[in-house]
């Protein structure tokens, strides 16, 4: 038999090489540390796109992306690979975005929230300023966006995913994630363009 | 990329722009939400089933939850690189512990039938550590393994 024994001791080491289909396999039997790497790899990125599809609230954010993990938590067990873990994460994000859009009335969004998001500190305060200016507007502009619309284009724009990843993200085939990408990016690019 | 009116210097467009910034912007609170879905699931209830661990002669008990057991196989089960366990499946009936489902991911090129033998014998040295009514052999525990997956490399990684 080839064997070839860990020098390392304990249950957790190197976690955060490994790769997401190793994790899997360990948070599937509960590995709390594993989870806890998922978590903290994929989590910042389910909860930008969860922030933006959510109207720019960090709060409605925040609840959608903690539901999401926590459901992931629970239906690991059963996850068969079929997807990415990264497209099966954003898939939970958008089901727990969606419940909660669908039970709850249309409010207009409060630009207050927008200045809680955080971006990396720039050296130029006047571009800094404008970028949040912009940030603002294109929030408003993707508020106005039917919401397939507003997700594909989160999801290819922002958060990189393929076509494919998208359509498997949302249920969609992938035709439906070209038409909604291409009439979302034509009325994001009419709204911006008032910034030239 | 546009140019701006002094012809100077480029200027992205506005969405392209606004779009980099998107991609850059992490939301703040990040981290006390991450700490919370811990907790959340650290809370949450797994199946469990208790394991009768001993018999005492004046006849106290003690049971040990199925999810000890499945912790400490895991932990076990991830101390070598030839393999890594993908799913343990314990069959129980009325607090005994009849069968020990490992599945397991090898590495390439391992010979499985002894990889599986070496399985048995950490499972079984895992389960009387735990049981003493294994150890004592008054009960028997059977260990299927099943090889469900072959990758090149370490399991525990890739």
């Amino acid at each position: 038999m080839t064997r070839t024994t860990s020098e390392d001791a304990g249950d957790s080491w190197g976690l955060e090489d490994a790769s997401d289909e190793a994790l899997v396999r360990r948070a599937k039997l509960r590995d709390e540390a594993a989870f806890r790497v998922i978590v903290d790899r994929h989590g910042p990125a389910m909860y930008r796109y969860a922030v933006r599809l959510m109207r720019g609230s960090t709060h409605d954010g925040a609840e959608v992306t903690q539901e999401a993990l926590i459901s992931a938590w629970r239906s690991l067990p059963t996850f068969e690979g079929r997807s990415s873990l990264k497209t099966w994460l954003f898939r939970m994000v958008h089901r727990r975005a969606a419940d909660i859009q669908r039970n709850r009335r249309p409010v207009p969004i409060d630009d207050q929230l927008l200045s809680h998001v955080a971006r990396p500190a720039v050296d130029n305060p006047l571009q800094d300023v404008l970028d949040s200016e912009l940030l603002e507007a294109l929030q408003e502009a993707l508020d106005e966006l039917p919401w397939l619309q507003r997700s594909c284009w989160l999801l290819k724009e922002v958060e990189g995913l393929s076509y494919a990843e998208i359509g498997e993200a949302l249920s969609i085939p992938v035709g439906s994630v070209r038409g909604h990408l291409h009439r979302g990016r034509r009325v994001l690019a009419e709204r911006m363009s008032r910034w030239r | 990329m546009a140019v701006n009116g002094q012809g100077t210097e480029p200027v992205m467009d506005p969405l392209e722009r606004a779009t980099a910034v998107a991609r850059e912007t992490e939301p703040s609170g990040w981290a006390v939400i991450a700490d919370d879905v811990m907790r959340r699931a650290r809370q949450l209830r797994r199946q469990d089933d208790p394991i009768l661990a001993d018999v005492r002669p004046d006849g106290s008990r003690t049971v040990v939850s199925s999810r000890v057991v499945v912790d400490l196989l895991r932990t076990d089960l991830t101390q070598d690189a030839s393999y890594a366990p993908d799913d343990l499946t314990l069959t129980v009936t009325g607090e005994r512990l009849d069968t020990v489902g490992v599945a397991l991911v090898a590495a390439f090129g391992v010979d499985l039938v002894t990889m599986a033998d070496d399985v048995r014998a950490r499972v079984l040295a895992v389960l009387e550590g735990l049981l003493p009514r294994l150890a004592d052999a008054r009960e028997q525990v059977s260990v299927d393994v099943a090889v469900v997956d072959v990758v090149d490399g370490d399991p525990r990684r890739v």
